[in-house]
């Protein structure tokens, strides 16, 4: 328990062992660079900072090509739900590294996945202008009109475009005959229609309430048509870029077709684009057992890049170089060992400036590492405080258990999270996790009869019933008395801590007279709850009674020991006191891990007993009932870890935390390699 | 006229109440959780795992109106053959003992999706804080739906003898 100890240290070398230095730094992953420009030395001699952050462009430009390579190449690699959830990374070796980079032809390979994004996406942009043609076209298909025909005469305009339906509404007619009285019956209809026997109009295609037509009149009568048109809700649709070869629109060998000739023109190429595109997926492909090779390169230019960048941790005079850093105690042996390397370098070790907080780094064993995972996710302690990590991992395991209660429940989980730790190397702490939660589901699970729900009664398995302590369907109060009581001990247990941190700091006030008073009290209530439910003696309410009332009397009157005003330290005592029922609304917020429980059980159970009726049903009951089992079963599992998970999580840090704990510290990161997408041996 | 509606009907009418309450509670909180997400992964495919449990939290309301829905139909008989048959009175308080989870299941399980959904926004900028607000906040609003649970659960066990 506890948390590493950090020294701090201060490196002085020649300018001209920089790189090295830093280099070396890198690989050893031991010192954390602190902040020198916050230094009084900095303040002091602000001229010693370097002018501008140090960077190297072309080595920026390569990792950006890189990343736009990965990335390409990443779109054409296979992966399901599980492959996005987590991501995999390379595992090799530093040999193996140092063949990557001699053997990869960097350049050439980025060109290629240059020119075949580059003509992927020319490809696509002339497919996407393809597809709004053939949109376009689609309706005139049945126009039995060269499209060429639409420019070549001169005193006549062709114009296609759009009329509303409601305009024409017996389908069929020619409207061509508009201008002829004899085809329309419609009295109001031709009355609107100006006759015209220079007027041609003819219906081509009606779809989604719009008529598509061409009209055609002579050029000289263009204002008088186009005003007439435009009574009439005529919306023109302008295809005359079809007939002109030298139109962007254009589709190939296009011009003098009718339009179905144009579409079939159209598609063929759409066809022979995408023939190529494959061709150009499968080239992809190819290019993918490159991928990892890339990544490795990522990578390697990244911290080349990192290393570069951190001469700007440093103070440079002409000569001289000076960085200040943490290192762990137990590495200074190492370090020292290292910087004998160095012709030049001195180091010593330093003092933390006044206000200046070190870093921490977690140190916990066994069991209880993988629990660190839950309090990095809430801040890290800072460096007087205590790691509060096996503190509250145990109860983390029982609450877990206690959310899922289920042995196959817990089985399963554990079994998947064995998997997981096998087959994926992130994420080990996660899965350690929920390996550890479906061993206390396991155990809950047993001692409460939850095997798949009521598997226990199902299956004929009757020494698996001597595990069973009590049943929560059938006896729930037992279940709802056990999360109050662990609920209770939790949160007592919080103000012990406190109190044996205020003893560690020395603040025995602290201690004394407000974590000792309110477990008094809260310890004293409980008891007097207890004899007037009749469950322990009677005879001793009364000295509950004064217990508590004593020691809420210093509490009121000590809760605030920094003013001199009786009257303000009694009010502020008071509303501490008023703050304390929150203790009573942190115990009942433990009876969600009845209700998670019985959720899990409950729905297994309806599970099961579906799956039994399904299985009723002639010749497929069978693989109904399976099928509800599995997809059933599996999907209950995984929502009910989730909501494990996260209520768990809640209680430690809304219930027990803030009893003790601030997480205000930042994490101990040593200056090293760090990789996206590989893990170096 | 309740004698006409018998109280078999009554505590059917609890059952889907529970049921379908707190399942459009979820259905509509999973609904605010996933279309933020959607726009977050546009941006940023990488946080699908991380926003995935923000999108399902929501999705428990449903589960536990479900589950009492389920208890309802156990206590009925209604898998065992012979279908219970219930006297007015006591098909009221079946209706009245499924009120809480389907209500407060409702209710929460929009707003967790809201609360989700403000998560995810603030996920996409601070990943690191994803567990610590984010979930916390969510989790806070599912409490009383949990209690909401629990009245119902006790009231069913404890509160009906039939």
């Amino acid at each position: 328990m506890g948390l590493t100890r950090i020294q701090k240290v201060s490196l002085l070398c020649h300018r001209e062992e920089r790189e090295g230095l830093l280099k070396g730094l890198q690989e050893l992953r031991i010192l954390q660079f602190s902040k020198i420009k916050e230094s009084p030395i900095a303040k002091i001699y602000p001229d010693l900072l370097p002018p501008r952050a140090a960077t190297d462009d072309r080595l920026e430009k390569r990792i950006t090509e890189l990343e736009a390579a990965i990335t390409f190449l990443t779109s054409y690699e296979e992966k399901g739900l599980i492959g996005d959830l987590v991501v995999s990374k390379v595992l090799l070796s530093r040999e193996a590294e140092k063949e990557v980079i001699a053997e990869v032809d960097l350049e050439s390979v980025m060109e290629k996945a240059r020119s075949l994004e580059k003509r992927q996406r020319e490809l696509k942009s002339r497919r996407d202008l393809l597809h709004s043609q053939q949109e376009t076209l689609f309706p005139w298909k049945e126009m039995d009109l060269p499209l060429k025909n639409l420019t070549l005469l001169k005193k006549v305009i062709f114009w296609t475009g759009t009329l509303p339906e409601r305009q024409i509404p017996n389908k069929g007619s020619p409207i061509s005959n508009l201008n002829s009285e004899t085809n329309l019956n419609d009295q109001s209809f031709k009355s609107q229609i100006p006759i015209k026997p220079t007027f041609h109009l003819q219906e081509v295609n009606r779809v989604g309430g719009k008529v598509f037509v061409w009209a055609a009149f002579p050029r000289s009568e263009r204002e008088e048509m186009e005003e007439f048109l435009k009574e009439w809700g005529f919306e023109r649709v302008p295809l005359e870029g079809f007939a002109d070869p030298d139109s962007p629109f254009a589709p190939p060998s296009s011009g003098q077709g009718r339009p179905q000739e144009v579409l079939d023109q159209i598609g063929w190429e759409i066809e022979e684009l995408q023939k190529e595109e494959r061709t150009l997926e499968e080239e992809g492909k190819k290019l993918l057992i490159l991928l990892p090779k890339l990544k490795v390169l990522y990578d390697y230019y990244t911290n080349l890049l990192k290393q570069w960048k951190a001469q700007s941790e440093g103070l440079v005079t002409q000569r001289t170089f000076l960085i200040e850093g943490w290192v762990r105690k137990g590495d200074l042996k190492r370090l020292d060992k290292f910087l004998e390397g160095f012709e030049s370098v001195s180091w010593m070790e330093v003092d933390p400036y006044p206000g200046e907080r070190p870093p921490v780094e977690l140190r916990n064993r066994g069991l209880f590492k993988p629990f660190e995972l839950v309090t990095e996710l809430y801040g890290m302690p800072h460096h007087r405080e205590l790691d509060p990590t096996p503190l509250f991992a145990p109860f983390f395991a029982i609450f877990f258990g206690l959310c899922l209660t289920d042995a196959g429940y817990g089985i399963l989980l554990a079994f998947f999270a064995y998997l997981l730790l096998k087959k994926i190397q992130g994420g080990r702490r996660l899965f350690q996790l929920l390996l550890i939660g479906g061993g206390s589901a396991v155990v809950m699970g047993a001692l409460t009869g939850g095997w798949f729900g009521d598997g226990l009664d199902r299956l004929p398995i009757p020494f698996l019933k001597r595990f069973i302590l009590f049943r929560p369907m059938e006896d729930p109060i037992t279940f709802f008395y056990i999360a109050f009581g662990l609920g209770y001990f939790q949160v007592l247990f919080g103000i012990f801590v406190k109190l044996y941190e205020n003893i560690r700091e020395r603040d025995y006030g602290e201690g004394l007279l407000v974590q000792v008073p309110w477990i008094l009290l809260l310890n004293s209530l409980l008891l007097w709850l207890l004899s007037a439910l009749g469950l322990i003696p009677e005879g001793i309410t009364p000295w509950a009674l004064f217990l508590a009332l004593t020691s809420a009397l210093i509490i009121l009157l000590f809760s605030d020991r920094t003013s001199r005003n009786p009257l303000v330290r009694i009010a502020l005592g008071a509303f501490a006191l008023y703050r304390g029922t929150s203790y009573l609304g942190d115990v009942i917020s433990y009876v969600r891990l009845v209700a998670l429980g019985m959720v899990t059980g409950g729905l297994a159970m309806a599970l099961n007993v579906f799956a039994g009726l399904a299985f009723q049903i002639p010749f497929i009951g069978f693989f109904i009932a399976f099928f509800i089992l599995i997809v059933g079963h599996l999907f209950n599992l995984a929502l009910n870890t989730l909501g494990a998970f996260v209520h768990t999580l809640r209680l430690q840090y809304v219930e027990f935390f803030p009893k003790f704990y601030q997480g205000s510290g930042r994490p101990f990161k040593p200056f090293g390699r760090e990789s996206k997408y590989t893990y170096l041996q | 006229m309740t004698e006409m509606i018998g109280g078999n009907a009554l505590a059917y009418a609890g059952a889907a109440l529970a049921a379908f309450l707190a399942g459009s509670g979820s259905a509509i909180g999973i609904r605010y959780a996933a279309s933020t997400a959607s726009g977050v992964l546009t941006e940023d495919p990488e946080k699908f795992g991380l926003l995935f449990v923000l999108v399902v939290l929501p999705g428990t309301q449903g589960l536990y109106g479900f589950f009492s829905a389920f208890l309802v139909m156990l206590k009925l008989n209604l898998f065992g053959g012979e279908v219970l048959s219930l006297t007015t009175s006591q098909g009221w308080q079946v209706l009245f003992s499924c009120l809480p989870i389907g209500i407060a299941g409702l209710v929460s399980g929009i707003h967790q999706g809201k609360v989700c959904s403000a998560g995810i926004q603030m996920t996409a900028k601070r990943p690191e804080m994803a567990f610590k607000a984010a979930v916390v906040y969510a989790v806070m609003v599912e409490t009383y739906a949990l209690l909401g649970l629990v009245v119902t659960l006790f009231l069913l066990f404890f509160g009906i003898k039939l």
